[in-house]
């Protein structure tokens, strides 16, 4: 019981920042470049290559799985 | 008279913009022009052992070294329309990893490469189309994938959704573990990847998405070995299917007051080979006393269980075609500590102007017995 309320208040809080938050004129800093999700594709690139050639777990997350099987995919 | 043509001028300019501004509503502003370009080299070097590498019944060296250079050029057809283009290449060079090299010489090279075109397309209504494709060409695999996606901005950019998929299939050569050709084979992959997006604070970005892969076809490595008790190597036999899923959180903080961003991401994943596996990924970016050079420091954690079938020592009486069974220590129960630290500049801001750079050094260790030491050096422009 206890766990359904905290999950139930877990969902509301993130149902309730689906509304208005940030006004356009306060998302200076949203802008800056360390915080974009794709700060440095290259890099990223790279490093998961690594993690695709070298650990089971690749797939599922919209890129060309490989994973355990020693290719290069 | 002077009214009159004045006035027809006036109107007759009036009918030309308008068709104007009809053209680039339908199709953007013409003009292909290219953006920005980014240049990445990195050398890696791989040591430690493990049952891919041929070495009777033990775990062979896993030895090799990789030069890998890539490309990301970016261009715009149109202010509607974007293209963008990445190249990375593997020039591996491998002392013995497979059965293949095992039986000729004492090192070989390999060079693989990919050419990944992701093109967008944004609406007048803010949607993004995005469809992509990818070729990868190798020595013994050449494949495919094409995808297609879409995103839509909610409640005036404050969040996201976006959903997209893929298809892929990849053919290639399948060996037996003593290194024999067997003839060609296949695989496919299939993806549905959702996401999204949400703005919690004029600092703070919460994102996340859930994705499902099924692969289908010949998923095993064909020179793998799998060692038996007896003191005799098998090949691999892996299911035909394989549906894997993951989910992945992230969120993203600037701190203005110390020049600093911290970003922390969990990805959780599951698939039908008995696997679970999780990761946490903290990254800080500081700035160093100047707008336009920041350092980046980041650590991975990584762990897995291991697929069901996984073994060392396969039991005798095992079926030939139906023990399901493999020794490749990528899918063994282990984890993982990655380290990495890099110097960044800013393109458009600072002495460099337009020009970019930026150096990484990356330390990736495995607690059965691999690790990889990566440097890279990076060069872009806006143009």
């Amino acid at each position: 019981m206890k766990s359904r309320a905290i999950a139930l208040a877990i969902l509301m809080a993130l149902g309730a920042t689906g509304c208005r938050i940030v006004p356009k004129n306060r998302r200076q800093h949203l802008a800056d470049p360390t915080m974009q999700p794709d700060d440095d594709a290259l890099r990223d690139k790279a490093h998961a290559k690594v993690h695709l050639a070298r650990e089971g777990a690749a797939g599922g997350d919209g890129e060309p799985a490989g994973g355990g099987c020693g290719c290069s995919n | 008279m002077v009214a009159r043509t004045s006035l027809l001028v006036i109107l007759l300019g009036a009918g030309i913009a308008d068709a104007d501004s009809i053209d680039k509503e339908i199709i953007g502003d013409q003009g292909w022009a290219f953006e920005d370009f980014t240049l990445r080299t990195s050398y890696l070097e791989q040591n430690g052992h493990g049952f891919q590498s041929q070495d009777g019944a033990l775990p062979g060296g896993e030895h090799m070294t990789i030069f890998q250079p890539s490309a990301l050029v970016t261009i715009r057809q149109s202010d509607k329309v974007t293209h963008q283009i990445a190249i990375p290449i593997d020039a591996i060079t491998a002392a013995s990893p497979d059965a293949v090299d095992a039986t000729t010489q004492a090192s070989r090279r390999n060079v693989a490469g990919d050419f990944d075109l992701r093109t967008s397309i944004k609406r007048d209504n803010g949607d993004t189309w995005s469809t992509r494709f990818v070729a990868h060409a190798e020595e013994w695999i050449g494949g495919g994938t094409i995808g297609v996606g879409w995103r839509r901005p909610l409640a005036d950019d404050n969040a996201t959704i976006s959903v997209n998929g893929t298809f892929g299939l990849d053919v290639f050569d399948s060996h037996d573990h003593f290194g024999s050709f067997l003839g060609k084979t296949s695989r496919t992959t299939s993806s549905l990847n959702v996401g999204g997006s949400q703005l919690l604070s004029p600092t703070t970005i919460l994102d996340g998405s859930y994705g499902i892969t099924l692969q289908h076809g010949y998923l095993r490595t064909g020179w793998n070995s799998v060692p038996v008790a007896d003191g005799t190597l098998e090949d691999e036999v892996f299911p035909r299917n394989r549906v894997r899923q993951s989910v992945t959180l992230r969120i993203s903080q600037i701190i203005p007051t110390t020049r600093s961003t911290v970003k922390v991401r969990y990805r959780g994943y599951l698939d039908t080979f008995g696997l679970h596996a999780n990761s946490i990924e903290g990254a800080l970016y500081q700035y160093l006393g100047v707008d336009w050079l920041y350092a980046r420091g980041a650590y991975r954690y990584y762990t897995q269980n291991g697929v069901d079938f996984f073994t060392t020592s396969l039991m005798v009486g095992f079926d030939d075609d139906t023990t399901l069974r493999t020794a490749d220590s990528d899918l063994a129960p282990m984890h993982s500590n990655e380290y990495s630290l890099s110097l960044a500049t800013v393109r458009g801001r600072g002495p460099l102007g337009k020009w970019s750079t930026s150096a990484e050094l990356f330390r990736y260790k495995r607690s059965n017995d691999l690790s990889i030491t990566a440097v890279s050096f990076s060069l872009g422009r806006l143009l």
